[in-house]
């Protein structure tokens, strides 16, 4: 994508229907041109009353000096007032993004301005009458009456301030998980990454000499351990008043560049696939479920 | 022995341990006749705004200039021509209490990512001092912090400040322990707001840590100030359920504080620089505490980080708050239903609250995977 470029993508899922949306591959933003308009990607996506949304695009990249926006908003839209669990609708959503390129454009996060908002809100009747929640002004009528559950907005600034800040981690990942249909995958990372592991098969329990010195006494994956360049963490979040009982799942991953092919433009290329080894094995997990609850006619 | 003793710089002069030090730094060829060569502190522990340099550009309006400066000269002169307004003075004791240590709030429990970034090897001390990794960490924190949470922190303290005092005088004339329906009003605005910056705060981690201490620090100040005491109990009461999912909002830090300070009548700028300065404060407390840093230089990197959270509050979010008001006094003007159309000043500001740093949101909810800890996010 190169400067004024626009993309606006809606979607609409509807009840009890079921849908995987992905990329061929990542998106790539390219240098801005002085003067012309930033890259704008705009995603807005309805689930219905037993829906399910699986938005699973590949990471963007932003290279260096490019400036993009990115806007995902989706709305849960009924479903809830039936009070019965089958009837939620249930999403899947990956946001990731890349520091661009290590040999090119003068080294990773060099990016201009990186600007992208996830927002999930639930649609309810006279909860909120006034649009306060939703940044977004330019889609009043249908974000009118609307409970925010989930914003998350990142702004950066490239530069060799951001690179320092992002250590040798060159992709950052952010996976939301709503709903009935998802609670399986939810469990799983939850279950894996969200509290302490209290005893590792009972194997290497000394702490060293010094326990202070070696912090390696934090077992399981994701955990920056030496060499692993794999942070990984996992959340919950309350998805809203209503259904006040449900609650979503945020899972958080930073990988690092393992290694970079210097000899070609996709300099980027053997990051990108270390993370997916790292992260296909969830994402293929997910799907795996997905595709055996859900997709046989 | 040597490792501890080498980061209380501040007392090496007189270190009993000096010989032993200088020889194990000598062997290493960074030592020079006894006296560490620690990194130049200026270069480092400059304060950089790189991070949220391009946080406020717009990209999406095609008419505001994406490569011109956020900082232009519409905002200096605006900066200029409010700051002349007067603010209601306040008793500087007034602000000691409510950024004393001994407030019962519970900030020394929490670390704020600090330790999850020292157990997860976040701290590069193979180049730098403890000192000067904590204090890039600790900055990067407070800047997140500014665009994230300070911007709730301004609306709460704002919508307290001018829209609660235009009725307290009725307030004090009713001598009613409960409040007026007027501001029922405002506290329905501030529960909204809170509700805002829980959907905002997607760490539960920081979502935890941020509510415990707002609570405690209303059920503090309610105690501790008699004559704001019915209006902080009536937030108290809304934040205070059976459980927390079951009330109306949870409390967050920054709402609840903004609203303490909105209430004593203290302006947006020193509510926000005692805010940054509690957050700084607390995380330099939880290094000494883990014996990162000796106390010594726990004063020392403080007083910096000091020094970069004015420049930070006078050079970057002054002139936000200042626009936020022009904006304000020119909807003065207008009907309530125009303002109504345009979003209030608070909703204009939390619309664009937003993180710099996307490590310490990842880093947050990592500290639940510790195997030790000491505090408790």
């Amino acid at each position: 994508m190169i400067s004024g470029d626009v993309i606006e993508l809606n979607i609409a899922v509807k009840e009890n229907a079921k849908l995987v949306v992905t990329s061929q591959s990542t998106s790539k933003a390219f240098k801005a041109v002085s003067g012309r308009n930033a890259t704008i990607v705009k995603t807005k996506a309805k689930v219905c009353k037993g829906g399910l949304l699986f938005l699973v695009p590949q990471p963007m990249q932003c290279f260096g000096n490019s400036v993009l926006t990115q806007d995902t908003q989706i709305i849960m839209e009924g479903g809830i007032e039936s009070g019965k669990e089958e009837d939620y609708p249930s999403l899947l959503l990956v946001d990731w993004y890349t520091g661009g390129r290590e040999n090119l454009d003068g080294g990773l996060w060099q990016l201009d301005t990186f600007h992208t908002t996830t927002t999930v809100s639930y649609s309810h009747h006279n909860l909120f009458p006034r649009e306060e929640d939703v940044d977004d002004k330019s889609d009043e009528n249908s974000t009118a009456s609307c409970e925010l559950v989930f914003r998350d907005a990142t702004r950066l600034s490239g530069g060799k301030i951001l690179r320092r800040h992002m250590r040798d981690y060159n992709i950052v990942c952010m996976v939301v998980l709503i709903g009935p249909k998802v609670k399986e995958v939810a469990s799983t990372f939850m279950k894996q990454y969200s509290s302490r592991h209290t005893y590792d098969d009972g194997q290497d329990q000394s702490f060293g000499k010094n326990p202070s010195k070696n912090m390696d006494y934090n077992k399981g994956e994701g955990l920056n351990r030496s060499g692993e360049g794999l942070l990984v963490s996992c959340g919950t979040f309350q998805t809203g008043k209503e259904n006040r009982y449900q609650e979503g799942v945020v899972v958080r991953i930073a990988a690092a560049t393992l290694e970079i092919a210097g000899n070609d433009i996709f300099a980027f290329k053997a990051s990108i696939e270390c993370f997916f080894a790292l992260f296909s094995s969830f994402i293929m997990h997910a799907s795996e479920l997905f595709v055996r609850a859900h997709w046989n006619p | 022995m040597s490792e501890h003793i080498g980061t209380l710089d501040g007392q090496l002069d007189d270190d009993p341990f000096m010989e032993i030090l200088a020889s194990r730094q000598g062997a290493s060829g960074t030592m020079k006749k006894g006296v560490i060569e620690q990194p130049p502190l200026t270069e480092i522990r400059e304060a950089s705004f790189d991070l949220i340099s391009k946080s406020y550009i717009m990209n999406s309006a095609p008419e505001n200039g994406i490569f011109s400066s956020p900082f232009n000269a519409d905002g200096l002169q605006s900066l200029t021509c409010s700051r002349s307004k007067a603010v209601k003075h306040v008793n500087p004791l007034t602000l000691y209490q409510l950024i004393d240590s001994c407030v019962p709030s519970g900030g020394f429990a929490h670390s704020n990512t600090l330790e999850a970034a020292h157990q997860l090897h976040l701290l590069d001390t193979s180049k730098f001092s403890w000192a000067d990794s904590l204090y890039s960490h600790i900055w990067d924190v407070l800047l997140n912090t500014a665009t994230s949470t300070v911007p709730f922190l301004i609306a709460s303290c704002h919508l307290f400040r001018t829209r609660y005092h235009s009725s307290s005088n009725n307030l004090a004339e009713s001598s009613n322990e409960s409040p007026l329906p007027k501001d029922n009003a405002i506290i329905e605005q501030w529960v909204l707001l809170d509700n805002l910056l829980r959907s905002t705060t997607t760490s539960h981690v920081a979502s935890r840590s941020s509510t415990t201490q707002g609570s405690g620090m209303l059920r503090a100040f309610s105690i501790a100030f008699p004559h704001i005491s019915p209006v902080v109990k009536a937030l108290k009461r809304t934040t205070l359920k059976v459980h927390s999912s079951l009330a109306d909002c949870t409390g967050h830090n920054a709402t609840c504080f903004g609203a303490v300070c909105g209430l004593l009548g203290i302006d947006e700028e020193t509510c926000c620089s005692m805010f940054l300065y509690t957050t700084a404060r607390d995380m330099v407390n939880a290094a000494v505490r883990m014996n990162l840093i000796g106390p010594l230089e726990g004063g020392r990197l403080t007083h910096d980080l000091c020094f970069a959270v004015e420049k930070l509050v006078t050079e970057e979010l002054l002139n936000r708050f200042e626009r936020e008001e022009t904006k304000e006094s020119n909807c003065d003007s207008e009907t309530e239903e125009n303002r109504k159309d345009n979003g209030g000043p608070e909703v204009l500001d939390v619309a664009f609250a937003h993180q710099v740093c996307p490590l310490i949101e990842i880093l947050a909810n990592a500290h639940d995977r510790l195997y030790t800890r000491l505090f408790n996010s």
